[in-house]
């Protein structure tokens, strides 16, 4: 039964060759960045962010003023003005300096607790998660029963008997804030090392450092700064708070908390610029993280994509 | 079922006797002793003191007692107030803070789900677009700032409500609707991104092919399933409530424990720290053992102690 040769048609060349990449390949990264650009909410909250940063670092040169600066004779209560921009409160303080200074305090509280909270959790996490068995098992109910831990009653706690200080609240906050950290990463590394790639660069003899460093932890790193956008905003609340119960930074150091704190007293006069411009940088700060959060979020799942 | 409970309630047991262990050594780590910040005080009265509240034995000894006392339910006493104990304080204050947490949870709860429904229907149109920058804003704003601007502006300005204290029931709605900001949005956004997979889910499709009235559809076949989450976000919104009663109460002067808490804590009272301490983590710990296993019995899908996949 051969068929016969006329049968067959030569198929004709075609105009455009099918095999060559039109657009630019883009790394996964790139993807993100892509749809995260979409985002007009998140993208507002990263350039608030850096906006935010930049003047937490800038703004308190742009007065001649100090934050400990008291001025007790006619410098008192001053409403926002020419010479002080933000006003003054009721030790004579410029409150726009004190703002931006506060900035810098709540920034590093949050950033700095976030990033050691990212440490412990990786590690921890990613040990458990890749052991697995018994040494899994071990590390996770250490980690349930300290889960059970009420955290910012755990950060009170320790900060009465530690007393406060920029230090002291961070290593608060990082007592157990590692622990969500932990778990993610550790939920993570456990469905991750059972993937064919991983279990291909086992074969060919790579040693765990490098399976770590080159296929777990990469891989994880999506939901990780996820997580890490939310720990920023969380920890800067929780500094906020504690200043409200007496165990912020102390005076005359100025963070948020703190100036909300002592403006509270007058919220009932007409001083309402005392607690108007931390209170409103503190909530605009927790707005652009959790926006920014929310958007890489969306833009780090596959599952949104359209 | 039974092994799980037991698993857990062991879990539970450990994670008290932690927390005890810890407030312990903690507040003896403190140096010096609660008598020391006073005015200087004869030393046959100091050693009377100390003998009251058990001060002079060894440390290994005040922890046996200390241990014994907390099984027995005794939180010990004050020592800014004296002769208050702090179980007294506590049950002063539980009936107050219970009813504003359980307003303010209440409200969270059914203006969320509200919420949740309404922007989740109208998805990716102005009203969900409103909707949830309006949760977003309700998660950044604190209840410390909130707080003290409905005092100014619904008390002092526009005289609709009492800015302060605690009797009528007026005086709860501002502290309560505070206390419920953040648990609000927290259950809006949930609730949207539940309502929303349920909405996808091909049970809806054939409850709308078979020609069921809308309303029917939404109320019957999706509520009823997009609801069941929300359940596992009680844990953490009376943790939030709980944390948010001392920054409410504060402000809008309620004696509850909330206030009493914070004052102890200003006043280096440690008794009453300690005490308070112990008492909302173990409240903390029950409700988020009891929501867990309400988790498991409304939604038969969750099988409770199994490993997840």
């Amino acid at each position: 039964m051969a068929i016969p040769a006329e049968k067959f048609e030569r198929a004709p060349k075609r105009a455009v060759d099918i095999e060559t990449l039109r657009r630019p390949s883009l790394t996964y990264w790139q993807d993100v960045w892509n749809r995260l650009k979409q985002n007009k909410l998140a993208m507002a909250g990263l350039f608030m962010i850096i906006l935010l940063v930049a003047m937490a670092i800038a703004g308190p040169f742009m007065q001649p003023y100090t934050y400990y600066e008291q001025d007790l004779g006619d410098g008192k209560n001053i409403s926002p003005s020419g010479g002080h921009w933000f006003g003054t409160d009721e030790l004579g303080r410029d409150v726009f300096v004190r703002t931006w200074y506060g900035a810098r305090i709540s920034l590093t509280i949050g950033v700095v607790a976030a990033l050691i909270d990212l440490i412990i959790g990786v590690i921890y996490g990613g040990i458990s998660g890749y052991r697995g068995g018994r040494t899994d098992e071990v590390m996770m109910r250490i980690v349930d029963v300290l889960w059970g831990l009420p955290y910012l009653l755990v950060v009170i706690l320790l900060l009465v008997v530690m007393g406060p200080g920029v230090l002291t609240i961070i290593i608060a906050l990082t007592a157990t804030g590692w622990l969500n950290m932990a778990r993610l990463v550790r939920g993570q590394v456990l469905q991750l090392k059972e993937q064919e790639y991983v279990m291909a660069s086992q074969t060919l003899g790579a040693s765990t450092d490098w399976l770590m460093s080159k296929h777990l932890i990469p891989n994880t790193l999506g939901p990780i700064i996820v997580m890490l956008t939310f720990t920023v905003p969380n920890a800067i609340f929780a500094e906020a708070f504690l200043s409200f119960l007496g165990l912020g930074v102390q005076a005359p150091v100025a963070s948020w908390g703190t100036m909300i704190n002592d403006a509270l007293v007058v919220v009932l006069s007409d001083e309402w610029w005392r607690l108007f411009f931390p209170a409103f940088f503190l909530s605009l700060t927790l707005l652009a993280f959790n926006a920014l959060g929310d958007g890489l979020r969306d833009a780090l799942d596959p599952k949104m994509r359209k | 079922m039974l092994r799980y409970i037991g698993k857990r309630l062991l879990i539970m047991l450990i994670t008290l006797w932690l927390i005890s262990t810890l407030t312990f050594i903690l507040m003896n780590s403190i140096p010096g002793d609660p008598f020391t910040s006073e005015k200087k005080l004869p030393e046959s009265t100091l050693e009377n003191l100390k003998a009251q509240y058990g001060l002079d034995k060894p440390l290994p000894m005040q922890y046996v007692v200390y241990m014994n006392n907390l099984i027995h339910g005794d939180l010990g006493f004050s020592i800014k107030n004296v002769n208050r104990s702090v179980n007294d304080m506590l049950a002063d204050g539980f009936p107050v803070s219970a009813q504003l947490g359980a307003q303010a949870m209440i409200l969270a709860i059914f203006a969320g789900i509200l919420m949740g429904t309404v922007a989740a229907l109208r998805q990716n149109r102005m009203s969900d677009y409103s909707l949830m920058v309006l949760a977003v804003i309700g998660l950044s704003i604190p209840n410390f700032v909130i707080a003290p601007l409905f005092q100014k502006y619904f008390g002092l300005n526009w005289e609709l409500l009492p800015i302060a204290g605690w009797g009528n029931f007026d005086q709860t709605i501002l502290p309560s609707i505070a206390l419920a900001f953040t648990p609000l949005a927290l259950v809006t956004r949930l609730m949207r991104s539940s309502m929303l997979e349920v909405l996808g889910q091909d049970y809806i499709r054939t409850a709308r092919a078979k020609g069921l009235p809308p309303i029917r559809v939404i109320s019957f076949h999706t509520l009823r399933n997009a609801i069941i989450p929300v359940i596992t976000l009680i844990g953490p919104l009376t943790a939030a409530i709980l944390t948010g009663s001392f920054v409410v109460e504060k402000i809008f002067s309620i004696p509850g424990i909330g206030k009493y808490f914070v004052e102890s804590i200003i006043n280096r009272d440690y008794p009453v720290i300690m005490g308070a301490t112990i008492f909302f983590s173990a409240f903390l710990i029950l409700m988020n053992f009891l929501v867990d296993l309400a988790y498991g019995y409304i939604d038969p899908r969750i099988k409770l102690g199994k490993k997840e996949a």
